[in-house]
């Protein structure tokens, strides 16, 4: 007995319990609030599902179908152990926030307790992915106190958290596939890192962004043998493939593969109808993602030394790229593990860039995505708020104030900003540290 | 730190998507049942659910009005083709007419309505001729702007209007309703539609800007409906006096998101509508699938929860009366309606 009271006691020093704990406890604070404008269509989701109508052939579901599997099995668990009842109800009292043309205002509220499931799913996810970058840290630094660092940077980032708590998207279990992939990559597991990458990409599209660092890694790693590589790489692929397939198959069965691949298709009508600008934008930032991983691929081809920090630095600076065309909040979760890793293990003036990305995090999480629309299911589910309390804050903070901007316009533009001017800085950042380190630049030098 | 746990973990989650996916595309997961049965004056429900659901129950007194149990949707070919000429003649909002179609059919079925068969011009032409001597309990949904000449040319003897008048149901979406017909040549406008078909010279609305402050109706919190727009609904302030109407869904002081307008002995149901919407195909398909009509009223409602088991209730009852039972309150995934 005295020995489980001395193991619970010691609990107290270990670094991982506390992280663990601190970062619980804050997702566990965030469990009734939520972006309603996500969550409802989980809800629309999940019915559609319920009703035997599948994934696409009813309206509301614009992903592929990874995540919607997961939504399934949420369903499935609600259904089958809990006594939840729906996973929605519209509150007609705010029926305003539905006209008001407001991004991200519905009228609809999510049920506290099919959140709190739906949630939880994913806070599993954001631990599972804190671990992986805990593993590569100490797998490569040997270092327990650095690795429980990245842990603890990777779990109570104000993107993680904001992107499984509030927004309830699935960022996180991309970045978890992405990371999973890597690791399996780095143990020699070829063709199960072939199905992680699979799902990684099929969640959300940003991993696809690295494949080729991720190959030349693979041909460096076994050391030059064409033979020995091939065969990795094939391994890979065909893990790919066949998890593909397997995820696929139901929408080429029922004819609605067009469907389930909306979501690209959906992205680049935007990206047309934003005009101009946004084509070219778009189309510079494919050229030099594109040309940055051919560079990079080189680089990595003629380099054995430090060959897992150069896949991580990068693989972080390739997602860069790639996200400043759609820096959404929930999209950077991706970024953050190699970023952390780069911090930890290549060079810690990164932290520089996390602390801004922390502070944009913050505020989009706060503002973008979770202002008075966050309350819904408080609202709805509780007797604490009513809607006649919030209305008025409502109108306050889409009143403008400044030009034609409102208060939510203002902050939201605010950690925009700060998120696309960091992850613009990152670029030079690398190319700034390259330099340093190999010696171009006399007289600087740093020392880790 | 042991590494083994990393393909474990992986081989874990790998799988349980795997599951997801068996789960969403299995027959048979999710199970639902209900039955009504009159019992002397009142009539007892069941309903059954194999998961966690909320369920609402609802007795509507429709005064002899014979519910709709079959329904065609009109698709009319050239809807794209013409779209910018009608457009220029009239106010019209845009619809994926085919796929607003097929969601409505899928729709209508989860809530056990079935007999819904999709037509094109000449289909409608030949369901008019064949349902024509007894249109009651027969039903149109419109998804395009105009009418087949055959059927109809903006007068009040025109073989649609007898239709309606003689007991069918046509549920308009889109444009205001008879404004446009297929003569020779194309498009005809017909100026005084809305006469024809609400007797009021301006009843829609066209402002799009008009937003709704309320959803007060008992209706529409009964049946959970969702729709949110203005645009072309009606203004019930305008209706002559002596028409029978029911208005639901969302509203501005008289203007609602649904009518339900009485024509002689049938109906013309009007759904506001800027963008033909996910809420609205399940509204309408409420609206339609619980049998609902511009005489009907709410003569019993009970509501609750349903997990794994059989919840049953019982409402007192009059002959002609409607049971609509339905789980999965905002979004349904299950519907029935019983005459009783």
């Amino acid at each position: 007995m005295s020995d489980l009271v001395d193991r619970i006691k010691d609990l107290r020093h270990n670094g991982l319990f506390i992280a663990i704990t601190v970062g619980m406890l804050i997702r566990l604070l965030l469990v009734p609030f939520s972006l309603e404008y996500d969550t409802n269509f989980w809800a629309v989701v999940i019915r559609n599902i319920e009703s035997g109508s599948g994934l696409y052939l009813m309206e509301g579901y614009y992903y592929t179908p990874v995540w919607g599997y997961i939504l399934s099995l949420v369903a499935g668990i609600q259904n089958a152990f809990f006594a939840t009842g729906d996973s929605s109800s519209a509150i007609y009292d705010l029926i305003s926030y539905s006209t008001s043309d407001l991004y991200a205002y519905t009228h609809m509220a999510s049920s506290i307790a099919s959140l709190l499931i739906l949630k939880v799913i994913l806070w599993v996810c954001d631990l599972i992915l804190s671990f992986t970058v805990y593993q590569l840290v100490m797998e490569r630094t040997d270092d327990k106190r650095k690795a429980i660092i990245a842990f603890v940077l990777v779990f109570v980032c104000p993107h993680v958290i904001g992107s499984s708590s509030m927004v309830v998207m699935p960022d996180t279990i991309s970045a978890m596939f992405t990371m999973l992939t890597i690791l399996l990559l780095k143990h020699d597991r070829y063709f199960l890192a072939g199905v992680c990458y699979s799902f990684a990409v099929w969640i959300k599209f940003f991993p696809i962004a690295i494949i080729l660092v991720l190959l030349c890694y693979i041909y460096v790693a076994a050391k030059g043998d064409g033979k020995v590589a091939a065969k990795r790489i094939a391994l890979s692929i065909i893990g790919f493939l066949s998890a593909s397939v397997i995820t696929f198959y139901p929408q080429f069965m029922e004819g609605t593969l067009p469907r389930s691949l909306a979501f690209l298709t959906d992205r680049l009508v935007e990206i047309v109808k934003f005009g101009f600008f946004s084509i070219l934008l778009a189309v510079l930032l494919a050229l030099l993602a594109v040309a940055v991983s051919v560079v990079i691929a080189r680089h990595m081809l003629n380099a054995y030394e430090g060959l897992e920090d150069r896949m991580m630095e990068y693989s972080m600076i390739l997602l860069c790229i790639c996200m400043l065309l759609y820096t959404n909040m929930q999209y950077l979760v991706t970024l953050i593990p190699f970023l952390v890793y780069c911090m930890m293990v290549v060079d810690d003036r990164y932290k520089y860039i996390w602390i801004a990305l922390a502070v944009a995090g913050t505020i989009l999480t706060l503002m973008l995505n979770t202002n008075v629309v966050a309350l819904n299911s408080i609202i709805a589910y509780t007797n604490l708020i009513s809607a006649d309390a919030v209305l008025p804050v409502f109108d306050f903070i889409n009143k403008e104030i400044f030009f034609n901007f409102s208060i939510v316009d203002i902050f939201c533009s605010i950690g925009n900003n700060i998120q696309k001017v960091t992850l613009i800085c990152i670029i030079p950042a690398f190319i700034l540290r390259r330099m340093i380190a190999s010696g171009r630049i006399p007289g600087w030098h740093h020392e880790r | 730190m042991d590494k083994r746990w990393i393909p474990i973990v992986a081989v874990v989650l790998v799988s349980m998507i795997f599951v997801g996916e068996a789960l969403t595309y299995s027959s048979g997961v999710n199970r639902y049942d209900s039955s009504a049965e009159r019992n002397g004056d009142s009539v007892d429900y069941s309903l059954s659910s194999n998961g966690t659901n909320d369920y609402s129950a609802l007795l509507i007194e429709n005064h002899g009005f014979k519910r709709v149990d079959r329904l065609v949707i009109y698709l009319d070919e050239d809807y794209n083709g013409n779209f910018g000429w009608a457009e220029s003649l009239v106010p019209v909002a845009p619809i994926d007419a085919p796929y607003n179609a097929e969601q409505t059919e899928r729709s209508l079925k989860l809530r056990s309505f079935d007999n819904v068969t999709v037509c094109n011009r000449q289909g409608l032409v030949d369901y008019i001729q064949e349902t024509g001597a007894d249109p009651k309990g027969c039903g149109i949904l419109s998804l395009s702007y105009a009418l087949p000449g055959e059927i109809y040319s903006g007068d009040a003897h025109d073989p649609l209007m007898e239709w309606i008048g003689n007991g069918g149901s046509l549920y308009w979406v889109g444009s205001i309703p008879g404004s446009l017909y297929y003569g020779e040549g194309g498009l005809i406008v017909v100026e005084n539609a809305q006469e024809l078909f609400f007797g009021c010279s301006d009843c829609i609305n066209t402002d799009e800007a008009l937003t709704p402050d309320t959803m007060e109706d008992r209706f529409t919190r009964s049946m959970c409906l969702l729709g949110y727009e203005l645009y072309l609904g009606v203004d019930t302030s305008k209706l002559p006096v002596g028409r029978g109407f029911r208005a639901m869904g969302c509203m501005k002081d008289s203007t609602y998101a649904y009518a339900l307008v009485q024509y002689g002995d049938g109906m013309i149901v009007q759904s506001a509508a800027v963008k033909f919407r996910i809420d609205q195909f399940e509204d309408i398909s409420q609206i339609i699938a619980s049998g609902t009509c511009y005489r009907s009223d709410i003569a019993g409602y009970d509501e609750g929860k349903v997990t794994r088991n059989t919840v049953s209730g019982s409402f007192a009852t009059a002959d002609g009366d409607v049971i609509y039972l339905f789980i999965g309150r905002a979004y349904t995934v299950y519907g029935r309606t019983y005459d009783v």
